[in-house]
């Protein structure tokens, strides 16, 4: 253990399950095709560059969630109160094929007072994309009887996630498994974490309910920065790490090589790792006694005022909110009264049960397990992840680690026509009653009119948001440049916080800027470094480290603003490592720092919905890089278009686009009057996507090709 | 003879020509022709109908032609074409009823200098068999082809269309340059062309028009000069100018697409079109006056048949692949459910001479699509014609229109100056409504209590393109 952290030591605490899914992903299907069905089953076609790394993730937040609702919220309410064997044949004909059999349902099974805490074992699954998390879970699903195990059994939860009805919060997930162990039944809980970086905070507080982890390595592809990463943060949870490597029976397996690996930046011993193969099942019946066996019972006082941990929430439309829980100390009953302790607000328990891997209700549940809680909660925002839940008037202290949503990224969203701001303030409060990490405040732009400036955790996020709001609500909208909170500290000693250009305040009042820098970790083959380290310099990078995982695998840190890498920078590391190389960063500290906020002016008017706020250094390429491609997007039109980028009212770059010189046909008679027709009809489908700023039309691709930045 | 001068309600002069009152503002005068000096404008008139006849014959095919024509050859029965047009023309007549009043033939092609004199003098009786008052003076315009109108021979053909009725010639000339009129597959040669120019004046003073094409093949902008300086110098008092567009189909289409033929691009032809403007407009002693986007005339010298399009009156389509307009009064109230209001069609005649021969030989008509235009077709397509000329739509016209198809609507049809200009606060956050504004604040388009007009002609589409979305969310708003 002294190894890594002497290596590591400059790493910051938390950490987050993130990667660079996209290359990984492609290199890996290339080589195992048993993975294809996985990857087409959770990536569409994606449109541009940026969102196939989104989709991608997007895949693996899936992949990495064993999800525990089976069924429709129909059916699974159906089922809560009466877990009988025949009230599952009429719904299993909508079910996949891996829908659990009636003999899985042993209602004696579910009398939660015969788990104390010497037989729960909590665990989570750290892995890379790919090597073979969701595999294993179905392996270990099979194992217990939590379904019946079936050759067919392929990332059964994968599919059942398919639903969707959580949105794309991509949060944690439980499963409650039975295991005998030595004469004893064990309730084992896998609790998974979602697989991105966007959504650290979520993934810190499942882990608190979690005493240990699988640290799973794929044996051919070895150590990868998400590896590095998820283990940091079990590391740091204090959680007993349980490595194994997986897919051993690969031809090009070199487990030899990466025990080397984990040993050099673990400190994990060789003989302690499990070798399997979750795909052939090879070795799987060790990997439930290895959890009983290292994996500590939870450590709650079984006769201590109830004490739970709310580590997630989703909203069901029949149900209402049902909130993810961890019982630290005693025990609830349906019927209790629970307070919350972040928002003082008082609950009756409707509902208590396990996920197994549908919602199982067991009208009680004790110290130390996990399952799902029920109240008259109406939106997810009332159940703050984090948060702690006790007894009504009887409080306990609050468990540690409780943060309020933090945005780390902000973008203004406005409606293509101001007719449709009533649709879209519709659409945006339902989206967000499934996902209360959304911050939403109204935002009035010159340009633009009235919109919403939204908050989000990060780009994943984000995009997942618009692409939703546009596809299942059939919004038209303006997405404007995504900014990160920046932070000025005005000479009267004041912080202030920017979320909007709009707010970036009179240069002349602020003492000093700040803005916020992550560690980043990559992890790429050696060949790349010269082009990787361009990459970080180029985006105003820091580096902290250099240090080989073996001959041919480098693992490099940077200190790197968040603000350059929030848009494409994924995409870049891709670019510059042909798809090898992964990375991962940490939480955001701010540090000092020189920003001015560029404005873009279209013929002397600015353009306020234009404006990104950005470091001093790279205003003048920026501005340039701007006015170039607004004055490739924007169409030749009435008259001629001045482009400017200025900060201040100092003009730094300038592009123009001419007046348009002709766009008239020059006949028309009786019999072209339908030709022409056509012709205009076409043109006036056209307008429909043009927005006016002053006297200049711009198209949703112009704001587009602002928000995406040039390399 | 201001056909303005007393302005009546197109409805209640509509109830004239139901019945047989002599409609207003017909000129019976036995004048001279060039004594009969045109209106400058002509206003919207419900009870006006042109007449379009197409021959569809060509003695060669022009590589940039798309109309309806085909070769004339010895299988073609000229006997045959005369006597179907004059069937259509009469069985056309009868569909619209009595009591409209005819105010313009127009001959097109194919090349209907090729016809038989025989055949106007023939379809011209028909027309005055159904309006016996039918002025003698009355525009009835031929296209005639250089190569058939040059020396004496050319003469005699002219004057004997003239003595069949033809009144006004357009000569499609093209261009004076010998390589480009090669390059348009045209059969004359620049002095042919102004010989024939020089004939036309004399058979037909003051009512010439000369065609003009430009943005040609290799054209370049002092090649297009050197014509425009001959066209000041030669034309009679009318001249046209088509911009060569690519359409499918043509020799040139298939020649463009595989990149072996050089066309100026779009600024180069906005530039050819700005010059002939400024040339045409700054000639002395004869300024001419651009009247339309590509039409340019001597003062009261326009077209009368061009205008009738422009301010959304009727025409008749005769011939094959002809295009018309047709508005019929309300039906009688007979059952409840009886169409109350006015009803517009646009008919396409059947575009294969063969098939339109049978068809007119069978059922009177050769007509193939009779299609009744939605009240928002009607005012796009109103709005698209009256904005190519300088005048542009007036107030009278469009609430004339409007006033035929009020009962149609659920929203209220907005007057011209709310299509233009609202000033609601909510509708000045639409892009259509900045856009117009910023339009008229750049005096790109006017609006003033007579209507509203596009100044900038040359952006004539992208003007409109915005003014039909606007027409058509007023229009659509009030159906939520």
């Amino acid at each position: 253990m002294q190894r890594w952290t002497q290596q590591l030591g400059a790493v910051s605490t938390s950490r987050v399950l993130a990667c660079f899914r996209a290359s990984t992903l492609l290199h890996h299907h290339h080589h195992h095709q048993q993975m294809r069905h996985h990857v087409t089953l959770t990536a569409p076609t994606p449109r541009q560059s940026r969102l196939r790394a989104i989709d991608a993730a997007r895949a693996v937040g899936l992949a990495g969630r064993p999800t525990l609702r089976a069924l429709s919220s129909n059916a699974a309410g159906a089922q809560d109160h009466s877990p009988k064997p025949t009230t599952h044949e009429p719904a299993a004909a909508t079910l996949p094929p891996q829908a659990i059999t009636p003999k899985d349902l042993d209602p004696a099974r579910f009398d939660m007072a015969k788990y104390p805490p010497r037989l729960v074992r909590n665990f989570s699954i750290v892995a890379h994309i790919d090597h073979g998390k969701s595999t294993l879970a179905d392996r270990l699903l099979e194992v217990t009887g939590t379904i019946e195990r079936n050759k067919d059994n392929k990332q059964v939860l994968d599919k059942l996630q398919v639903e969707r009805e959580r949105g794309i919060t991509v949060k944690a997930q439980s499963v409650s498994m039975f295991y005998k162990n030595k004469g004893e039944t064990y309730l084992i809980n896998l609790i998974d974490t979602p697989g991105h970086v966007d959504f650290s905070y979520e993934v810190s507080r499942s882990l608190y309910a979690c005493q240990g982890c699988i640290l799973l390595v794929d044996a051919a592809q070895g150590i990868q920065a998400q590896t590095v990463a998820n283990f940091m943060l079990a590391f740091d949870s204090n959680l007993s790490i349980v490595p194994v490597l997986n897919k051993i029976d690969l031809l090009h397996a070199d487990a030899a090589r990466v025990t080397k690996q984990m040993q050099s930046v673990f400190g994990t011993e060789p003989e302690e790792a499990l070798r399997i193969s979750a795909k052939t099942n090879l070795g799987i019946d060790q990997v439930l006694p290895a959890i009983i066996d290292r994996v500590p019972p939870p450590s709650g006082n079984p006769d201590a005022p109830p004490k739970v941990l709310l580590f997630d929430s989703w909203y069901d439309d029949f149900r209402g909110v049902v909130c993810l829980i961890a019982v630290v100390d005693g025990s609830l009953k349906v019927g209790e009264k629970i307070t919350s302790v972040h928002s003082g607000l008082s609950y009756e328990i409707l509902e208590l049960g396990v996920v197994s891997p549908e919602r199982v209700s067991t009208t009680e549940l004790h110290t130390g397990q996990v399952g799902y809680l029920i109240t008259g909660m109406r939106s997810t925002s009332e159940a703050r992840i984090g948060d702690t839940l006790h007894l009504f008037q009887k409080p306990v202290e609050a468990l540690p680690g409780f943060k309020p949503v933090k945005p780390m990224v902000f973008a203004g969203v406005f409606p293509m026509e101001q007719a449709e701001f009533d649709d879209l303030r519709k659409a945006i409060e339902k989206l967000t009653l499934n996902d209360a990490s959304v911050t939403v405040h109204r935002e009035s732009s010159v340009a633009l009119g009235s919109g919403f400036r939204l908050g989000f955790h990060g780009m994943l996020h984000m995009d997942v948001f618009q692409q939703r709001l546009e596809q299942e609500y059939d919004a038209n909208v303006i997405v404007t440049s995504p900014s990160v909170p920046f932070r000025a500290e005005m000479r009267d000693g004041e912080i202030k916080t920017i979320e909007s250009p709009a707010e970036f305040p009179d240069t002349s009042f602020v003492k000093q800027f700040q803005e916020p820098v992550v560690i980043g970790t990559l992890v790429f083959p050696e060949e790349h470094l010269g082009a990787m380290i361009d990459l970080c310099q180029r985006s105003r990078g820091e580096q902290v480290d250099l240090s080989y995982l073996d001959e041919t695998r480098v693992m490099l840190k940077y200190r790197l603003p968040l603000c350059e890498i929030v848009t494409d920078f994924f995409d870049a590391v891709k670019g510059v490592t042909s798809g090898f190389g992964s990375f991962d960063y940490d939480e955001p500290t701010f540090v000092p720092s020189k920003l001015v906020k560029l404005d873009i002016a279209l013929n002397d008017v600015n353009c306020d919905a234009l404006s990104v706020i950005l470091h001093d250094s790279k205003a003048q390429e920026h501005a340039k890089s701007i006015c170039e491609r607004l004055a490739e997007t924007i169409s030749r039109q009435m008259f001629e278009v001045a482009i400017q980028g200025r900060i201040h009212s100092k003009v730094i770059a300038r592009a123009t686009v001419k007046a348009l010189r002709k766009n008239v046909t020059a006949k028309c008679y009786g019999g072209d009057v339908s030709r022409k027709k056509k012709l205009l009809d076409k043109q006036k489908e056209g307008k429909k996507k043009m927005k006016m700023i002053g006297s200049v039309e711009l198209s949703k691709e112009s704001f587009l090709s602002v928000i995406s930045k040039a390399r | 003879m201001l056909r303005t001068t007393a302005w009546q309600t197109p409805i209640r002069r509509a109830a004239l020509w139901a019945g047989s009152t002599t409609p207003t503002g017909a000129d019976s005068g036995r004048k001279q022709p060039q004594l009969q000096l045109a209106p400058t404008a002509v206003e919207y008139d419900p009870a006006a109908v042109s007449v379009y006849m197409h021959w569809p014959y060509c003695s060669r095919i022009c590589p940039y032609c798309a109309f309806n024509r085909t070769l004339m050859d010895k299988s073609v029965d000229v006997a045959r074409m005369q006597r179907a047009m004059v069937t259509e023309l009469g069985a056309q007549l009868a569909h619209i009823g009595p009591g409209r009043k005819i105010s313009s033939v127009y001959f097109g092609g194919g090349t209907p200098s090729l016809a038989p004199p025989g055949l106007v003098k023939d379809l011209l009786h028909t027309l005055r068999a159904y309006q016996p008052d039918l002025p003698s003076g009355m525009e009835v315009t031929l296209e005639f082809n250089p190569i058939q109108c040059h020396g004496s021979g050319g003469l005699e053909l002219l004057q004997s269309f003239a003595a069949a009725g033809v009144t006004r010639a357009s000569l499609g000339v093209q261009t004076f340059n010998p390589v480009h009129l090669k390059t348009l597959g045209r059969d004359h040669t620049p002095e042919q062309a102004l010989d024939a120019l020089q004939n036309a004046r004399a058979v037909f003073p003051g009512r010439v028009s000369l065609d003009l094409m430009f943005a040609t093949p290799t054209q370049t902008i002092r090649d297009w000069e050197e014509d425009l300086q001959l066209a000041v110098a030669h034309a009679d008092a009318h001249i046209s100018l088509y911009h060569l567009t690519l359409e499918k189909g043509t020799s040139f289409f298939t020649r463009h697409s595989r990149g072996a033929l050089a066309l100026p691009n779009d600024d180069q032809a906005g530039d050819m079109l700005e010059l002939a403007s400024r040339t045409l407009s700054s000639h002395q002693p004869r300024p001419w006056h651009r009247y339309e986007v590509a039409n340019f005339a001597q003062p009261s010298h326009e077209s009368q048949h061009n205008l009738g399009y422009w301010a959304g009156n009727d025409y008749l389509a005769i011939g094959p692949g002809a295009h018309g307009r047709v508005t019929l009064p309300p039906l009688p109230a007979a059952g409840t459910n009886a169409t109350s209001t006015w009803r517009r069609f646009a008919t396409v005649q059947q575009r294969s001479t063969p098939h339109w021969l049978q068809s007119v030989e069978t059922r009177g008509r050769g007509t193939h699509r009779e299609e009744q235009q939605t009240p928002v077709d009607r005012l796009q397509e109103v709005l698209t014609m009256a904005l190519r000329t300088r005048r542009g739509i007036t107030t009278r016209a469009w609430d004339a229109h409007c006033s035929q198809l009020s009962s149609h609507l659920s929203a209220p049809i907005p007057t011209l100056a709310a299509l233009v200009c609202d000033e609601s606060e909510k509708s000045l956050q639409h892009s259509t409504t900045q856009f117009l504004r910023a339009a008229l604040d750049n005096g790109a388009i006017e609006l003033d209590l007579d209507g509203l007009r596009v100044v900038q002609l040359h952006l004539l589409d992208e003007i409109m393109s915005w003014l039909l979305l606007r027409l058509e969310q007023l229009l659509s708003s009030g159906r939520r």
